[in-house]
């Protein structure tokens, strides 16, 4: 009896928890909707979400996914419902598609109907967001690339590995995104995933292709069909020393790529540095100062004012 | 709604969504033990149980009218009732 109550709550339950999330993401960060417009659009989620648990409530067959312990082949089994309506058509199908389209317009009210947010309510945006690139980052590894390998292998388990850092990530950034603690420090983090995963993909293309190159030529040289260690220790070595200045590299590109006007702030100041060193004309270093402040903080008005000569001879007078 | 109710609600829900996820572990192992077939995705429905209803419970105790801490809250409990 247990086991059938648990098994019609498994084919119902995934609609409320994913209604929630619509709700969740139509509500992010302030708690209310992004504008007016999106009220139909809630209302409709509450509908669809209401209709379709019931719906799958009364179906006739329960579908669910195991993975047999003997051959660890992942099947799909189908069982009657315990609760279902004979004659009923099963409306699993239907049900989860028209439920899961809610979610890719849920997400759009996220980026679009708060494209207009400043401040603090855009740095709550960009974790939610960032969480939510690597949820999907994991789940296309997961089943786009891994999956079709067919058994389970372990890239699918690197594949889950990635969607339960993503799908905790989830939770903590909307926590840190709500609760206002360490808020800014999102642009530090994507400066730094872009950086370390460009680089972390760059060193396993050359890993790669370093062994499979060392190997060719090996295999071209001594006509042994056996992979040498050597091709292994090489493109070891030559990652270990490609390490830093491809760090630099990509650092660089991604900074004048996507953090222009911070670089280009920074390289200022470094050039205004340099010039001060040299520079003695009092009104060339004026006019500098004065440039590089409008530049770099860009404010509204800025103007420079120096005590006059001739008053701080007369106080050193005095 | 007080915040010190709020808390204590947001923190029994937490509770008793993590002792749900423990349960399911316990009822995974005697699966597993017996060689049958598991549930297969079971690290995702662990992930939305336990974050949510952490993260939940942290927002809706300090921010008791704020919808999102009480929304987590809900997704985290209801991931654990599934899960189990």
């Amino acid at each position: 009896m247990g086991a059938k109550a648990m098994l019609w709550i498994q084919n119902w339950f995934w609609i409320p928890i994913f209604g929630l999330i619509v709700f969740l993401l139509l509500l992010f960060p302030n708690g209310r909707l992004p504008s007016y417009r999106w009220r139909a659009f809630a209302w409709l989620s509450a509908a669809v979400t209401l209709i379709g648990a019931t719906l799958a409530a009364i179906s006739p067959d329960v579908g669910l996914d195991v993975l047999g312990s003997s051959d660890n082949k992942h099947i799909y089994i189908s069982l009657p419902n315990p609760l279902g309506i004979e004659g009923l058509p099963n409306l699993f199908r239907p049900v989860q598609m028209l439920v899961l389209a809610l979610g890719p317009v849920a997400a759009a009210s996220v980026v679009v109907g708060r494209r207009k947010a400043r401040g603090v309510e855009r740095q709550q945006i960009k974790w939610l967001l960032y969480a939510g690139a690597i949820f999907f980052l994991g789940n296309v590894l997961k089943n786009t690339v891994f999956s079709p390998l067919g058994e389970v292998s372990w890239g699918l388990w690197v594949g889950y590995l990635l969607v339960a850092i993503g799908g905790l990530g989830g939770p903590i950034a909307i926590g840190i995104a709500i609760l206002r603690y360490r808020l800014y420090k999102i642009d530090t983090l994507i400066n730094r995933t872009l950086v370390y995963g460009a680089l972390s993909a760059s060193l396993v293309l050359v890993y790669f292709g370093g062994v499979a190159a060392t190997g060719a030529i090996f295999r071209a040289l001594t006509g042994q069909e056996r992979q040498p260690q050597l091709a292994v220790v090489v493109s070891t070595l030559v990652i270990a020393a490609l390490f830093n200045p491809l760090r630099r590299r990509i650092q660089s590109f991604i900074d004048r790529r996507f953090y222009c006007r911070k670089y280009d702030a920074a390289k200022t100041l470094e050039a205004f540095f340099a010039k001060l060193r040299d520079e003695t004309d009092l009104d060339a270093l004026s006019d500098d100062l004065v440039g590089v402040v409008r530049e770099t903080m860009q404010p509204a008005h800025a103007s420079l004012w120096l005590r006059p000569e001739r008053a701080s001879e007369a106080e050193r007078g005095d | 709604m007080s915040t010190r109710i709020a808390s204590w609600l947001a923190w029994a829900v937490c509770a008793l969504s993590l002792a749900l996820t423990a349960l399911t572990f316990l009822l995974i192992a005697l699966i597993l033990s017996l060689n049958a077939p598991i549930y297969f995705y079971w690290l995702e429905p662990t992930t939305i149980a336990v974050g949510y209803a952490v993260i939940g419970a942290f927002i809706a105790s300090r921010l008791p009218s704020h919808p999102i801490g009480w929304i987590c809250c809900a997704i985290g409990f209801t991931g654990a009732v599934e899960h189990f």
